[in-house]
């Protein structure tokens, strides 16, 4: 048996910071020394916790090492494995921690997660069958096996189990409709084609627990009637297409995927189709076209997949996330336990990708109810850089910006919806004072306009009329009565359009001017952008009485705008300046603001 | 399926399951603004500006593609929808060249009709516009994308209901476009021009060339008219203006081609304004035509017509009929040349239709199509065997896409070339030429060994089956393989297919594999259709469409050597004493010299002298040199023509008509519709309506004729002839009428066969598979857009759309 | 026995065109279909290769 088994990070986050070579370095240690055969080394999935990678957890003990680099595998070999000492340099330290932290249940980030769907992300081979099974998993499949199918329907919808892709209907009920739709063919489909930029939820499931996705799939199938599935997966994913394949094979193999599985008469197949890079194949019926090799554009509903879906038979389609929940809910006792956590409306966990301005980034899943102060500043660990908190936009292009007096909104399906948001897939945008609210809200449109399949009037023309207002007014040639505009046009777009994509991408726009129209109106009238990001709507001014003189900025501008003899205030040139803000991050004094253009500070940076 | 109960706009209705919230509406007469549907496409729900309030709904609902639900509440006006739609309409204004006071479309543009209805003035929305540049490459209409929507109706009719795919949207997103494949210009894609993306375009992009500055749309003037071409008659609506025909738009209402045309009824109707066209009568001095007076030429005719009776006798002078020509035309050549003593009238129609004619005549007793046009689109499974709609009759081809793509019909196509079917067929067939007799008699065979022929109706309403079966037995699936060259299990599958439906229609060509092999072709087909039971119902039957607008009803009228009209047979004595008493001269009993006697036997036939209406038989008539040869020998020779045919070349005298648009009539199209075409415009120069020249000339050699009109010519036929009785020129006001009518009430009739055959029973034949030597096969007229319409060359060599026939061949 | 589809002995049957019903629940608490201690310790072989801790194998 291995003595430890060292299980490295090898997704997203943690190979961008590097994690390859980490483990290269690592295997070469542990060859240096002869004992590469003791200890069992894993690229797993991700542990979530994005900010402090590239990450290595040491089992049995749990020792969570992080910030690793090549060069730490000499020490950490040595210290840690050969010689039985942890290694404190290379332990978690933060501001919400008094010593360094050793063991991995130990680390605020994790203290109010609750894995479910990540149960196995991080902690398993992603490439072997038999540790999923190990795990728990086919149990619950075995058992559906066994029972009728209105049966796992009935608990799926017992459970509280809603649509993770952003939409939350209810499963169960979804599951219901296809079953009870006429008909020898059906169909099952996984949504796997994240694109809310950003978004990695799914990707980590993919890619850390693709068993999981099979084995809802299987459940489903066997609740509704089908024998055939489909993954649609975005070709930007190829690691994840690559273990499904290698998942469905080894199912193939074991008899849990073809003809007569597990001797109870039941046939499944699956299928992989990769996307071509088009966000609105992330909508159903776009993406049932896709499948089916037409071009990537919605269809009007009704008729809905559950009568009518992929070639025109009733079909389920379900996110990543979704699926992954199945497992847990059907084996037994499952959707009891599943309806304890969450509120009252949205049961279980849901799993969050946080990002922008917060300290701890990365991937959380916690309970469904958990306010945003909660996962804020207890998982997130509050703002980076001591900034205030302005507002964290929730559900990417598609949702809505939650400001600092909703923080104490519990984190559901309905409470989202009524401030205005949505859940959408679940990526959580978080933003300071160095954020324009209306450069976010332009951002996300520029994203959704250049994504519009083009059919329908409303989504096609409109938003790229939103589009050149918000760009106007960013540039500084904003008009009053554009708010006006822009309402209305985005209250038109949202009743009219005629897919999810139409209907929700005002939705920032919306949020924004609801919870900030005072930074639009400083936009407009005064020609003003207090975040200091619309480059033709503030100017760098150093504030004379503060400044030092130390000359850091002087040396940190590449246009030579800043003049200043040593220990004397020093002055902008705003003709030659270029607000590409080098200045501000060198300045040790904090002495550099933000004013409008042409007259005197106002706010500091 | 119980009825559905909701309110629109405080409304009460009840409609059927499925129906749409549109169509509800529509159902109590409220209008709700339209750009992208269209109820022969598939939902499609694009535009947006059909969205109407539904309480209780989230978002604003299209209304063209939602169902209705029990206890919906609706509101098609509210201010939310109103403001939707004003929305909707800036934003497409803000995409759109505001060019109204030009475009040819202005006043009928949709988009111009809504914006005056919502008050949309102008756009807010400034920004980015489409700059793209007109698509002028092809002869017929311009593309300008700049005005387009981006509704999508265009690519519905190309792709789904004509098939030829031509367009798509390409791009997306803000810079979606309609267009060919590769932006390629659409002179090089799959265009048929048919013109189906120009009729239905709600704003002004696409614009036919012959339009631009021709004038605005209230200042022409709309004539319906029958097109002259091809024999599924479609409807059409003549645009004149200050009487000039200008252009053509189909009749939507129409049920034999509602709303759809072919390149030729679209873009084929310039040969009208041909600087080619005769205007005067011309008479032959010194081998040189001379202008004479209608009085000289009138006169010259009767002295030399008297002068070969009185030599060589009555037989001596021949009729020869165009298929072209309209009813009235027909029947008054016919009664002028039996008034002159014989029966020698006969039309060209023979050499392509005969075989076929006399098959059909064999089995059924009625060489009529058996079924009507618009039930072809309703069938469960269509057999093809060696017909090319698309380029023969591409109406009737959209029919059999729609049968396959609403009704859910099973395609068998059975050609030896690729067509354009195959891309959609359930089943190809693509059988050795010359082997179609082997491949229907093994699939009749197939369907006897599995039982699935139709043992109720072969014992009721056929005779002859046991000879048959037992005759057929021989043409074993394996047997069939190795003749045809098709795949054993594909022939079995084929046969099945065609079998189990509850309806089966067979299409095929008249002259498929012209030779003798043809009439073989034809009472196999009539076998199979026999053995199944798949007659005298709707949405079955025997589909062998006429190639000539007027064939159908030429024959009607009696322009054939053995029979007057409705083919009532001179050997009757009751015939002919009806006849002799209605027209005040005897009718010869003697039958009449057929084109093939004549042609074949030229100068040894005996005719010396010939009317020719409207025909061209130095090219029609496969001899060319022989014929022309023939007929300069000929002591006099009168041709009555729209242009100076070659045949007309050879001509004495050469007598200037109306064309189709210049004169009233009526033309009997192939599913035996009688429909009126109205007159448009004079005639050029001195010419005169075929039955206006008949019957001066008929006065002239001392008959009394007094028509009216038309109209009273009609009224004479339908009285003399059953299948026409009931047929008088109001009745066929909107639709026409398809005979048998016999009666003033009678409504028409859809399909024959319905109780009894014509001839009684059916009648099974027994017909052998004849190997033919390779050499022997002459395909008929596969020239493209004109398969067996060699009349039709004639109007088309004088139309732009003759420079499609030249890449096509 | 390296992975848990390789049968145990000869008295296991499941394979993928001869299935048998309970393997799942074999793979990690088996043999089930008869008794035995050496076929128990080549599941728990496996197991033990992999497992990171007690908490691993989830029932």
């Amino acid at each position: 048996m291995y003595e430890k088994h060292l299980m490295i990070c090898g997704a997203t986050g943690c190979i961008s910071s590097g994690s390859r070579s980490v483990e290269q370095a690592l295997v070469k240690e542990l060859e240096n020394h002869g004992i590469r055969d003791r200890y069992r080394l894993v690229m797993g999935g991700c542990p979530g916790f994005c900010e402090v990678g590239p990450i290595l957890v040491i089992y049995p003990d749990e020792v969570f090492y992080c910030h690793l680099t090549p060069k730490d595998m000499v020490e950490l070999v040595e210290k840690h494995l050969v010689g039985g000492e942890i290694v404190e340099r290379l332990l978690y330290k933060g501001p919400d921690v008094a010593v360094p932290v050793r063991f991995y249940d130990s680390i605020p980030f994790y203290a109010k997660q609750k894995f479910n769907v990540l149960h196995n992300s991080g902690i398993i081979d992603p490439e072997s069958i038999d540790e999923y099974i190990m795990r728990g998993g086919y149990r619950a499949f075995t058992r559906a096996l066994t029972i009728d199918s209105l049966t796992i329907c009935e608990e799926v919808k017992e459970s509280g189990l809603r649509g993770r892709g952003g939409a939350g209907f209810s499963t169960g009920q979804k599951w219901e409709f296809t079953n009870k739709a006429p008909g020898p063919k059906k169909y099952v489909v996984c949504n796997a084609d994240e694109g809310d930029p950003g978004a990695f939820m799914d990707r980590s499931i993919l890619e850390g627990d693709p068993h999981a996705i099979l084995e809802g799939m299987l459940i489903c199938g066997r609740a509704i009637g089908s024998n055939e599935g489909y993954i649609y997966c975005r070709a930007e994913y190829p690691l994840a297409i690559k273990r499904l394949k290698i998942a469905i094979s080894q199912a193939l193999e074991y008899g849990l995927l073809g003809e007569n599985i597990l001797g109870y008469g039941f046939n499944f197949k699956i299928n992989i189709k990769e996307g071509a890079g088009a966000f609105v194949c992330g909508e159903e019926t776009a993406l049932l076209a896709s499948i089916e090799g037409k071009r990537g554009i919605p269809r009007p509903r009704p008729p809905f997949p559950a009568q009518s879906g992929l070639f025109g038979k009733p079909t389920t389609i379900n996110n990543v996330e979704t699926l992954a929940n199945i497992p847990l809910i059907v084996r037994e006792g499952g959707a009891a336990e599943f309806a304890q956590i969450g509120t009252a409306g949205s049961k279980g966990t849901k799993v969050f990708a946080l990002a922008g301005k917060i300290r701890n980034t990365g991937l959380c899943e916690v309970p469904m109810g958990i306010t945003f102060r909660e996962i804020i500043y207890d998982v997130g660990g509050g703002i980076k850089g001591g900034r205030e908190f302005k507002a964290v936009q929730a559900g990417g292009p598609s949702g809505g910006c939650i400001p600092t007096e909703l923080l104490d909104l519990p984190i559901d399906y309905d409470s989202l919806n009524k401030a205005g948001a949505i859940m959408g897939s679940g990526g959580l945008v978080v933003m300071d004072e160095s954020t324009c609210m209306v450069d976010l809200a332009r951002y996300f449109l520029s994203f959704t306009q250049k994504e519009s399949c083009g059919k329908c009037t409303p989504c096609r023309e409109g938003t790229m009329r939103m589009l050149e207002i918000l760009n106007r007014i960013t540039g500084g040639f904003g008009n009053p009565e554009d708010l006006d505009t822009l309402d209305s046009l985005a209250h038109s777009i949202k009743d009219s359009s005629l897919c999810g994509l139409g209907q929700t991408c005002p939705n920032p726009v919306l949020s924004t001017i609801r919870y900030f129209r005072h930074e639009y109106e400083e936009h407009i009238e005064e020609k003003y952008c207090r975040a200091g990001v619309c480059k033709a709507l503030f100017s760098y001014k150093i504030d004379q009485e503060r400044c030092t003189g130390c000359r850091a900025c002087v040396k940190a501008c590449p246009v030579d705008a800043i003049t200043g003899e040593k220990k004397e205030p020093h002055e902008i040139d705003q003709g030659r300046c270029t607000h590409c803000g080098s200045c501000i991050e060198k300045c040790r004094q904090d002495c550099i603001l933000i004013t409008r253009v042409g007259r005197e500070a106002d706010v500091s940076n | 399926m119980s009825a559905i109960n909701l309110t629109i706009n405080e409304l009460a209705v009840e409609v059927t399951p499925g129906t749409t919230i549109l169509q509800a509406a529509r159902q109590l007469d409220i209008d709700i603004p339209t750009f992208c549907y269209d109820p022969e496409l598939a939902p499609n729900g694009a535009c947006r500006i059909c969205v109407v309030e539904v309480e209780n709904a989230r978002t604003l609902i299209a209304s063209c593609v939602t169902p209705v639900a029990p206890g919906m509440v609706i509101h098609t006006e509210s201010e939310r929808v109103i403001n939707a739609r004003k929305v909707i309409l800036s934003l497409m204004v803000a995409n759109h060249p505001l060019v109204c006071i030009t475009c040819e479309k202005t006043g009928e543009c949709r988009l111009q009709d809504y914006c005056y209805r919502y008050g949309v003035t102008d756009s807010k929305y400034s920004g980015e516009v489409k700059e793209l540049s007109l698509d002028d490459t092809n002869t017929f209409f311009v593309r300008d994308m700049n005005k387009c929507i981006l509704c999508g109706i265009c690519v519905g009719k190309c792709q789904e209901v004509v098939g030829a795919g031509a367009i798509d949207f390409t791009r997306r997103g803000f810079i979606s476009n309609v267009g060919p494949a590769f932006e390629d210009s659409i002179e090089d894609s799959t265009c048929v021009f048919c013109g189906l993306c120009i009729d239905n375009c709600p704003v002004g992009a696409l614009t036919p060339k012959y339009s631009l500055g021709q004038g605005r749309p209230w200042q022409v003037k709309q004539v319906r008219a029958i097109c002259p071409y091809c024999g599924i008659g479609c409807n059409i609506n003549l645009q004149v203006k200050d009487d000039q025909v200008i252009g053509v738009k189909p009749v939507k209402e129409s049920p034999v081609n509602r709303g759809h045309l072919c390149v030729r009824g679209k873009f084929g109707w310039d040969y009208l304004k041909s600087s080619d066209r005769l205007t005067a009568p011309l008479v032959k001095s010194d081998g040189v035509f001379v202008e004479v007076s209608w009085e000289e030429a009138f006169g010259l005719i009767v002295d030399q017509i008297e002068e070969v009776k009185l030599r060589c006798g009555d037989d001596a002078l021949f009729g020869l009929c165009s298929p072209k020509a309209s009813n009235e035309e027909a029947y008054l050549f016919q009664k002028l040349i039996r008034s002159l003593g014989s029966n020698n009238v006969d039309s060209f129609t023979r050499h392509c239709h005969a075989p076929a004619v006399n098959a059909l005549m064999e089995a059924f007793g009625s060489a009529s199509m058996t079924n009507s046009i618009e039930e072809l689109a309703e069938t469960g499974a269509i057999l093809v065997v060696g017909a090319n709609l698309a380029e023969s009759h591409p109406v009737l081809n959209y029919r059999v896409r729609e049968a396959v793509r609403r009704s859910g019909a099973r395609l068998i196509v059975a050609h030896s070339e690729t067509i354009d079917l195959v891309d959609i067929a359930h089943h190809y067939l693509p059988l050795r030429m010359g082997s179609a007799v082997a491949l229907v008699n093994s699939l009749a065979n197939f369907i006897i060994e599995e039982g699935l022929h139709d043992r109720a109706f072969i014992d009721k309403r056929t005779e002859g089956f046991e000879i048959f079966r037992k005759e057929v037995s021989g043409y074993t699936i394996k047997y069939a393989a190795e003749v045809t060259g098709l795949a054993e299990d594909e022939l079995r599958a084929a046969a099945r297919a065609y079998a189990v439906a509850e309806r089966a229609a067979i299409v095929s060509a008249v002259d498929t594999d012209r030779h003798a092999d043809s009439a073989n072709l034809v009472l196999a087909l009539a076998n199979l259709a026999l053995l199944t039971g798949n007659l005298g119902r709707e949405a079955a039957g025997l589909y062998l469409p006429y190639g000539e607008n007027n064939l159908q009803g030429i024959a009607d009228m009696g322009a054939l050597p053995g029979v007057l009209t409705g083919y009532q047979s001179i050997k009757e004595k009751n015939v002919r004493e009806k006849f002799a008493r209605a027209w005040g001269v005897s009718i010869n009993v003697k039958p009449g010299f057929t084109v093939t006697d004549i042609f074949k036997h030229g100068k040894k036939s005996g005719i010396k002298a010939m009317y020719i209406l409207g025909e061209n038989p130095v090219t029609c008539s496969g001899e060319h040199l022989e014929t022309a040869a023939f007929l300069t020998d000929l002591d006099l020779l009168v041709v009555q023509d729209i242009y100076m045919t070659e045949t007309a070349s050879l001509a004495d005298i050469v007598l200037p008509a109306a064309a189709f648009a210049e004169q009233e009539g009526t033309y009997t199209n192939t599913e035996r519709r009688v429909q009126l075409s109205r007159k448009a415009v004079e005639p050029p120069g001195e010419a005169f309506p075929g039955w206006a020249i008949l019957a001066e000339l008929a006065g002239w050699l001392g008959f009394d004729w007094n028509y009216d009109g038309p109209q009273d010519i009609f009224a004479e036929i339908a009285s003399l002839t059953h299948q026409y009785a009931g047929i008088d020129y109001e009745r066929l006001n909107e639709q026409g009428l398809q005979w048998p009518c016999p009666k003033g009430d009678h409504p028409g009739t859809k399909f024959l066969h319905n109780g009894r055959f014509s001839r009684g029973l059916g009648r099974f034949s027994v017909v052998d598979y004849e190997p033919q030597a390779a050499d022997n096969l002459s395909i008929c007229c596969s020239k493209g857009h004109f398969n067996c319409q060699c009349l039709s060359e004639n109007l088309s060599r004088h139309s732009v759309i003759n420079t499609l026939r030249n890449n096509n061949v | 026995m390296n992975k848990f589809i390789d049968q145990c002995c000869d008295k296991c049957t499941h394979t993928r065109s001869t299935p048998c019903k309970d393997f799942i629940r074999c793979c990690v608490e088996g043999p089930v279909c008869h008794e035995d201690l050496v076929c128990s310790a080549k599941r728990k072989a496996i197991i033990e290769k992999v497992a990171l801790n007690e908490n691993f194998v989830i029932c």
